[in-house]
């Protein structure tokens, strides 16, 4: 009998809490790219790979008229966060890279495609669509020049290593 | 921590039931059709019909066991359809599943047959899912993030662990609960959505998932049982 009462008590306690979603969001609609740098020791010659800081004169995402981004004097970036367009399954970037005399030294361009699925979380939270499948379908970059770290768009999760 | 709590429990019960055959041994009258099945039993999940006078949940479940002496063959059959709001748009869901398994029962000489059992079951689910849903994207030129995604021909699996009581109320009739917990599920034949909600099953990423019926049973009996001693 006590045994049964034990079990009555549990079940008791494991009803209330039933089955409760987690409201974890990690949907990203944005790449994040990475500029990186390999530093060689000229002494051991061991290579270490360090944060590059780029400074752009403009910065243009395929479908959106205007530059993403803009030139921001003595402002430099290590990494910067793209928007994908969800209504097609490419998207290129097109990145003018500036020199620190101010004239346009360079310009770079990368593609990728991807897919999409989507995933109910929670009914609180509701659903979300996950871009997937990450590839890089052109680019004038080399390619050793990049390094594609993750093909799925997370929340905080870089995609693109770019070495400069 | 809640489950996690739930689930220590619910292993330590496990292992009683060893401990208990130690002390109490029966001994059989005679040996002879000590497996043959006396009746079967047919039940209902009221838990279920109750759920489904919301809108939002249409199900029901019947439950069939037939006893080999202390050991109970089961199968249970049911059927679960969802239309869940989201907070970004709606749900559906719809589905057949069934369960086959074995119980034990430790209430071996209870003249009524009344059960405390322990058993597994193995679930097999038939169901179809859609959503419709809306976000924003990062970049407001973009414009809005729609989704509408069917999955027509899903198919999934799992493992229960199940624990329970059967109580006889009056003759052929016995009320009980089953706590149920659920594990290793398993959805193929998803397209564009990611298989969301198993009926018989629950949600799929959650694991384990538990589950609680509370049922009715009607048992039609063939066979007297043998009569058991508790002296050894």
């Amino acid at each position: 009998m006590a045994r049964i009462l034990l079990f009555l008590l549990v079940v008791l306690f494991g009803t209330s809490c039933f089955n409760e979603p987690d409201c974890i969001v990690t949907a990203s609609t944005a790449i994040k790219i990475d500029f990186k740098q390999i530093k060689t020791n000229s002494t051991t010659l061991a290579k270490t790979v360090a944060d590059s800081a780029l400074v752009f004169n403009s910065v243009w995402v395929s479908g959106i008229d205007t530059a993403y981004i803009k030139f921001v004097k003595d402002k430099t970036y290590n990494s910067i966060t793209l928007p994908v367009d969800p209504r097609v399954k490419t998207i290129k970037y097109i990145f003018n890279i500036r020199s620190t005399s101010g004239t346009i030294s360079r310009t770079d361009s990368i593609q990728f495609s991807f897919s999409s699925e989507s995933r109910v979380i929670a009914p609180r939270c509701g659903a979300y669509t996950y871009f997937l499948d990450l590839k890089v379908t052109s680019t004038n970059f080399e390619n050793a020049k990049y390094k594609l770290v993750s093909n799925r768009l997370l929340k905080n999760t870089t995609n693109v290593q770019v070495f400069f | 921590m809640c489950k996690s709590f739930f689930s220590i429990l619910f292993f330590l019960l496990l292992s009683l039931p060893s401990v208990s055959q130690e002390k109490v041994r029966l001994r059989l009258d005679t040996v002879r059709n000590k497996y043959m099945p006396t009746g079967l039993r047919i039940g209902m999940d009221v838990i279920s019909l109750i759920r489904s006078r919301d809108n939002s949940l249409k199900a029901w479940e019947i439950n069939f066991d037939t006893d080999f002496s202390r050991y109970y063959f089961t199968v249970d059959y049911g059927y679960w359809a969802t239309n869940q709001m989201l907070g970004n748009g709606n749900y559906q869901n719809a589905g057949n599943y069934i369960r086959v398994g074995a119980d034990i029962n430790l209430l071996l000489k209870d003249p009524d047959k009344n059960m405390f059992f322990f058993g597994f079951r193995y679930g097999i689910s038939s169901f179809r899912e859609s959503v419709q849903y809306q976000n924003n994207s990062s970049y407001p030129g973009f414009g809005i993030i729609t989704g509408n995604e069917t999955n027509n021909n899903l198919s999934g699996h799992w493992i229960e662990l199940t624990t329970g009581l059967r109580v006889k109320i009056v003759s052929g009739f016995w009320m009980g609960y089953t706590g149920r917990l659920k594990f290793a599920p398993s959805a193929s034949g998803g397209g564009k959505l990611t298989p969301y909600d198993m009926p018989g099953y629950g949600i799929i990423e959650e694991t384990p998932y538990w589950g609680f019926d509370y049922q009715l049973f009607w048992r039609f009996g063939w066979r007297k049982p043998i009569k058991r001693s508790a002296k050894n």
